[in-house]
């Protein structure tokens, strides 16, 4: 591969590099200037180079500023910079340049527990590089609304390498893609599956067809990258009324969906309403959503709180979604965290009695008794099957201390 | 010669009684000859001790080549009065060889990294040194070495006579015609002056320079009239908006906050915790945030503190003032409302640097301490806490009282992160050992805690609450997993500062860093 022309990747923030590369008539010349030199400078050369050796890049200058980026920044810079000067970094990326990638995930679970999933913009280095350490859930790489359209390209090489170098741990890894009516989330997907991270949330999704099209291009992506087929799980976001209408088959429309989440901010546009400390101008969107995930036994999140310093109507939006039987919430800030996680924990008296009912159940079954009384209430099987997803809940939570 | 930390220390240092570093109870008991000023007597009445300008001041106290002159800087960022003095000795007086002897030294003196680089200022003894100056020591620019002293270890030189302050240049917010001086009352009140009450007392020169002049006598005040020479009434002794600098300030970073609640879980956890409990915390965002922390547990608790001890931020006067804290004993105040919180709340103290820390004193008040939580430059896997260089080797730190009240608290507690951009915090070998790791008990980082394997008590007692922790090599590799392992710095032998150890024994030495760049390999790239 050559350097055809000029071209840039990255920005001067602390954590990033930015990559400039330009054409020369003979030989291939690096220049590194570091603020970590000293210590590191050895190390983002032989990134830099090994970067360049994987692509078969022979010639071209390419120069980098480095304000104390790890090496999977420096990557995906050099990668973005010189696919760009070859007008080929948004189609058809070949995604396995690096042969050295540290991490590999393992299979992602479908169900688990998701009471936060905390975007971040997938295009920001110091953000993703270890977003995990607050104890989200899952997190959320963006790749939309956050990134500039200008960036999409170097957006995903930023993503691609940070899932492959940086162990998420226990930390579910989701990616928001851009929507279908863009240019972007055919390559999008590509990146995603390449990468090896959990799952995409499809953005502004409609109906089964819009889940039919990502499934489509996520199983292409997987049979190409050689990724076990099925292995990209899948969740909807619900933006519009035609998307909460349509919940039911969205939800359905593929094994892979493990749930849906209601996005707030497009969808109250589309309603004409602004956002109620009560809730009611999403009270409709947000039972119909629920009842569908139910029915279709998938997981309901409700959306982000989008202001960070007003506490009060946050834990009042959690609390309200804690009552309606939402599994988890949207996140903007490691600040909203605590809250939803302690919120979404049974309370010590749901566990004692979950508890009651399954021992007691336990004797019943025993002497064949199928109805009966517990504290003066008739219980039978669904309350069974309720109790033992309390205790299950409490025991991921962290709560339960028992010995069912 | 190697040293308790394992530091290899330059014979050619160890002259004149000079010892290495051999342990932090080493002088224990041992005797110290204090050293007295020539103090001038002024024997006839006289209407005041005015002084039109610093500059005849300064004849009048017998300025002169080679001399040594002394300034507080709890103006801290916003302090002018350092440079006005270095200004008038250098260019006014025409004076050669001088050096310095300040608390710190940051931007707000950058002239004397000029005067440095001229070879008029040849000598500088500090606990800090942040901005260009640090640059033009890392760069050798001094014939003999700065030397770097912790804040009880600065008295202690000023008494043992290690360092001889000819003249000291003492910032007052107020003043009166004779020199009784404060730290409020004017119109750029810093508060406490711990940090240059000391001074007067064993200076053979004090200059007062305040930019208010009050009535007489302007009692109550932090110096005496009777250890001033002159008084010079300037515009402006600073701008005390500045003293909050970023370092100063009540974070809402969501990862400082969450080590913040961790160091003040760890404390809740431990035995120490419970009604007359003292604590210090250090300026940096995360420690500063462990007293927002702190009240919960407090109340929880039923419990009351003490004493706070040290610099003072508003967030301890506000604890004080809704009754969880009994008394601060204050050496400096971090922000105007700590500033405007002292001298007027009962309980709410000023102390002089050597009562707060002087190990060579019989009675500092980091001895009777119970918990300090305090930032770091970087920490190593023997817990060696370095503050005052970069990773890069260069001088840009401040130890102030971190090496003081980590040898005299029960518990003391590191905040810091693991990484700062691709710097590794926790790693394998410090560059420069500010804070000797037997001081230093708990490490929190955003990656997990870590206990000093020496204090298998405390180990105990975070079990026994439930709080999570891991080993120091745990993090120092997770750290390196991150980052990479860095390259070892390159140094030449010249030795541009000496660290020295709360007691004067020599701790470690700052070396000229040796400048590397890869590109100088070539850059042509050919597989």
């Amino acid at each position: 591969m050559e350097i055809k022309k000029d071209a840039v990747a990255g920005t001067l923030e602390s954590s990033d590099a930015q990559v400039t590369v330009t054409p020369t008539d003979k030989g291939l010349f690096v220049h590194i200037e570091s603020s970590v030199m000293n210590q590191y400078g050895k190390q983002i050369k032989a990134a830099v180079i090994e970067t360049l050796k994987n692509m078969g890049v022979t010639s071209g200058r390419v120069e980098v500023v480095d304000k104390g980026a790890l090496d999977c920044t420096i990557k995906a810079r050099v990668e973005c910079a010189v696919l760009r000067s070859n007008e080929a970094s948004a189609e058809n990326v070949n995604w396995t340049f690096e042969k050295t990638a540290k991490v590999s995930r393992p299979k992602p679970a479908k169900n688990r527990l998701r009471r936060t999933m905390m975007f971040m913009n997938a295009q920001r280095p110091g953000l993703i590089k270890d977003a995990y350490i607050y104890g989200s859930d899952s997190i959320i790489l963006d790749l939309e609304d956050a990134v500039a359209e200008n960036q999409k390209d170097a957006a995903r090489f930023s993503l691609y390498h940070a899932v492959k170098n940086i162990d998420y741990g226990k930390t579910e890894v989701i990616v928001r893609i851009n929507g279908l009516d863009t240019p972007h989330w055919k390559e999008d997907i590509r990146a995603v599956v390449a990468s090896g991270a959990d799952g995409i949330r499809i953005a502004k999704c409609e109906s089964a067809d819009d889940v039919h099209a990502v499934e489509a291009e996520v199983l292409k992506a997987e049979r190409e990258f050689g990724i076990e087929e099925g292995r990209t799980l899948l969740m909807a976001a619900l933006e519009s009324p035609k998307g909460i209408m349509n919940a039911y088959e969205i939800v359905t429309a593929s094994p892979r969906m493990f749930g849906c989440a209601i996005s707030g901010g497009d969808f109250r546009k589309s309603m004409h309403v602004q956002i109620q400390r009560d809730g009611i101008e999403m009270m409709a969107a947000r039972g119909n959503m629920l009842m569908a995930a139910r029915a279709a036994n998938v997981q309901c999140f409700d959306t982000m709180w989008p202001n960070i310093d007003d506490m009060e109507g946050f834990q009042a939006e959690v609390q309200q979604n804690r009552r309606m039987g939402f599994d988890g919430k949207s996140i903007v800030s490691p600040k909203q965290i605590q809250y939803v996680h302690d919120t979404f924990a049974p309370t010590p008296k749901e566990i004692a009695y979950a508890e009651k009912l399954c021992r007691s159940f336990n004797e019943q079954a025993d002497a064949g008794v199928g109805v009966y009384t517990v504290d003066g209430k008739m219980v039978d099987i669904p309350f069974f099957e309720d109790a033992r997803r309390v205790i299950a809940l409490a025991k991921a939570c962290g709560v339960y201390h028992g010995d069912l | 010669m190697i040293n308790a930390v394992g530091r290899n220390i330059p014979d050619e240092l160890l002259v004149n009684g000079r010892e290495v570093y051999q342990g932090k109870n080493y002088k224990d008991g041992k005797y110290v000859q204090k050293a007295s000023p020539k103090s001038r007597m002024f024997v006839k009445p006289q209407e005041d001790k005015l002084v039109a300008t610093l500059k005849e001041a300064c004849i009048k106290c017998g300025a002169h080549d080679g001399m040594t002159f002394s300034f507080h800087t709890e103006l801290r960022n916003g302090d002018y009065v350092g440079a006005m003095a270095a200004r008038v000795l250098v260019e006014e007086l025409g004076l050669k060889d001088i050096r310095v002897a300040a608390t710190s030294l940051g931007s707000a003196q950058d002239i004397i990294a000029d005067y440095i680089e001229q070879g008029k200022i040849i000598g500088v003894q500090t606990s800090g040194v942040r901005g260009r100056i640090g640059e033009v020591i890392s760069a050798g620019k001094l014939d003999a070495p700065a030397i770097i002293r912790s804040h009880g270890g600065r008295p202690r030189a000023v008494e043992a006579g290690e360092v001889h302050i000819d003249i000291a240049f003492l910032a007052a917010a107020s003043s009166d015609c004779c020199g009784n001086a404060s730290g409020v009352g004017g119109k750029n009140n810093f508060g406490s002056m711990g940090f240059g009450t000391h001074d007067a007392h064993y200076a053979d020169h004090t200059i007062i320079v305040t930019d208010t002049l009050a009535e007489f006598p302007n009692l109550p005040s932090s110096v005496s009239a009777i250890d001033v020479d002159a008084v010079v009434v300037v515009d402006e002794i600073g701008d005390a908006g500045k003293i909050a600098t970023k370092e100063a300030r009540m974070t809402d970073n969501p990862r400082e906050l969450m080590m913040a609640k961790n160091a003040a879980r760890v404390i809740a956890a431990t035995p120490y915790f419970k009604d007359g409990f003292s604590f210090q915390t250090g300026v940096g965002g995360p420690s500063l945030a462990v007293n927002r922390f702190l009240e919960e547990f407090m109340r929880e608790k039923g419990i009351t503190m003490s004493f706070a001890l040290g610099g003072t931020s508003k967030a301890i006067c506000d604890l004080m003032d809704k009754g969880l804290v009994r008394h601060i004993l204050d050496t400096q105040d971090f922000d105007t409302g700590a500033a405007a919180h002292i001298f007027k709340t009962p309980g709410h103290h000023e102390i002089s640097l050597s009562e707060y820390a002087n190990a060579g004193n019989k009675g500092a008040y980091v001895n009777k301490l119970d918990y300090v939580v305090l930032a770091a430059l970087e920490i190593d896997t023997k817990f060696n806490v370095n503050v005052i260089t970069g990773s890069d080797g260069i001088l840009r730190g401040a130890p102030g009282g971190h090496p003081d009240t980590a040898a005299g608290s029960k518990c003391c507690i590191i905040v810091t992160p693991l990484t700062r951009g691709r710097m590794a915090t926790v790693c394998e070998d410090v560059v420069t050992v500010t804070t000797p790791g037997d001081c230093v008990d708990v490490l929190v980082t955003d990656y997990g805690i870590a206990v000093n394997p020496l204090r298998q008590d405390l180990i105990e007692c975070l079990d026994k609450a439930g709080i999570e922790h891991v080993s120091i090599e745990y993090l120092k590799d997770k750290a390196y997993e991150l980052v990479g392992t860095p390259e070892k710095l390159e140094w030449e032998d010249k030795v541009v500062a000496i660290v020295e150890a709360r007691d004067g024994t020599i701790l470690d030495v700052v070396k000229k860093i040796k400048p590397f760049d890869v590109n100088a390999e070539g850059e042509e790239v050919i597989f």
